[in-house]
């Protein structure tokens, strides 16, 4: 693993982004400082767009319409049932995310984001930090081959160890955070590993396909290298998607509803002329 | 959905829409609906204010938020012009407070030629205007349906022509009555 001390830089970015964990600050604090606001406002007036639509519906229900044609129809028809059948969907995924940045801000001072992410960041920050140190250590001293093994055998059952690690703490801690004890919560996990990790070690022990030793050869080099990147770029990466994922679906579900509504609006042009027309 | 929390929703949507002069045209449906269209119209009118009723439903103009908008319009000076196609119900709230500021307002009731008129769909439609750009519509007045904006000129321009048209008509009958 020697090889892996070339992109010591990389590590050492991602030791300073684990440890310092300025980056889950600045999310917290743009939650609660730039996010709360807008996004309550937006949920506000689409809770208002909710009831607008239904009265909406009501205007063309109980066939109040009996002549609707062309573009009317489609509504009636397509549009109207496609919202029917979606809508409860898509407003509760909306739902789940206003409860969560309404958490965070409930949370205050107590740093929920922080509590969230703060395992995984530690620990990946010791892994990559401990990388740095063993490939360093190899680089210098590559003449010992029997040390030489020894750090590969440990650098891979640490990887297997991390990864673990790493999917129990991002996939259970955010899930129960404010519901469990937090020290309660990260015991269980680090208890979760060293049980799911004692099992996969047994497992490489009697059975081959476990056994991922064969990766120290030459030429997976470079697999390895990717390897450690991976689990290394792990939580970040986990929250940069999670982030991209939460935006994407507030933009894409604010948007359902504007569309709908101007969609209802247009469509409902006609209905409106006739019926003031109808007075004249 | 929850009542409580459709009717703070719908308020609020309606408030902000009112506040922006949306050229939006929204619906309205149920009592409690209008009751709310109807009050964010009276809050955001200036200078006059013409209806067409029925007969001044309880349902509706006795609300507290109904009768709040309407005295604070009256306040302002605004001017209404009334007609109704029923038998008035002065017993309402809505019509003492009319009443209180008499100057400003003005109540005929309405030709049978005109209720024919707004009847045509089998139910009776009522409507009201408010300043040049501001309406509401109601389609059935039995379930509150009804379209309305706070800035749809072209609409207003057109319930116009029906209103002044029926106030036309007063003003031609009591010339007549006077020559003859």
């Amino acid at each position: 693993m020697e090889h892996l001390y070339h992109l010591s830089h990389l590590f050492e970015f991602l030791c300073s982004v684990y440890f310092g964990s300025a980056l889950l600050i600045f999310i917290e604090e743009s939650i609660i400082e730039r996010i709360f606001a807008p996004v309550n406002e937006k949920i506000a007036d689409i809770n208002g767009v909710r009831v607008l639509i239904n009265d909406y519906t009501n205007m063309i229900a109980e066939k109040q319409y009996k002549d609707v044609k062309g573009r009317d129809k489609f509504w009636v028809d397509r549009c109207h049932p496609f919202y029917e059948k979606r809508e409860k969907k898509w407003y509760n995924r909306l739902l789940r995310r206003k409860i969560f940045i309404e958490k965070v801000k409930g949370h205050g001072n107590k740093s929920m984001i922080l509590k969230m992410f703060f395992p995984t960041f530690f620990f990946t920050g010791v892994y990559c930090l401990t990388l740095i140190g063993l490939s360093a250590f190899q680089y210098i001293n590559n003449n010992d081959p029997v040390s030489y093994k020894q750090i590969d055998c440990f650098f891979i059952d640490l990887s297997n160890g991390v990864l673990l690690y790493q999917l129990s703490t991002l996939l259970i801690i955010p899930r129960l955070i404010g519901r469990v004890n937090y020290f309660v919560i990260v015991f269980c996990v680090l208890i979760t590993v060293l049980i799911v990790s004692g099992i996969i070690l047994l497992l490489s022990y009697n059975i081959d396909y476990f056994d991922v030793r064969w990766l120290m050869t030459e030429e997976h080099k470079s697999a390895i290298q990717m390897v450690a990147v991976f689990i290394a770029m792990m939580p970040l990466t986990y929250l940069l998607l999670k982030i991209a994922w939460d935006i994407s679906m507030y933009v894409l579900i604010t948007g359902f509803y504007n569309g709908i509504r101007l969609a209802f609006l247009r469509s409902m042009q006609g209905q409106i002329r006739n019926d003031i027309g109808g007075v004249k | 959905m929850g009542v409580l929390n459709d009717l703070s929703d719908y308020k609020k949507l309606i408030a902000t829409r009112a506040s922006r002069n949306s050229t939006e045209i929204l619906a309205n449906a149920g009592p409690d609906h209008a009751v709310i269209a109807m009050g964010y119209l009276f809050e955001h009118t200036n200078f006059f204010v013409k209806m067409v009723v029925g007969s001044l439903d309880e349902i509706v103009c006795d609300d507290d938020f109904y009768n709040s908008q309407l005295k604070a319009c009256l306040d302002r000076g605004v001017t209404f012009e009334i007609i109704y196609l029923n038998n008035l119900n002065t017993k309402s709230i809505a019509y003492k407070t009319l009443m209180k500021h008499s100057g400003q307002v003005r109540i005929v009731k309405g030709t049978d030629k005109f209720i024919e008129q707004l009847s045509k769909s089998g139910k009776q439609q009522h409507f009201s205007i408010h300043d040049g750009d501001k309406f509401r519509f109601e389609k059935d007045t039995e379930k509150y349906l009804a379209w309305f904006s706070f800035n749809n000129p072209y609409y207003n321009q057109e319930l116009t022509q029906v209103f002044d048209s029926e106030i036309n008509r007063h003003k031609t009958d009591l010339k007549h009555a006077a020559v003859a």
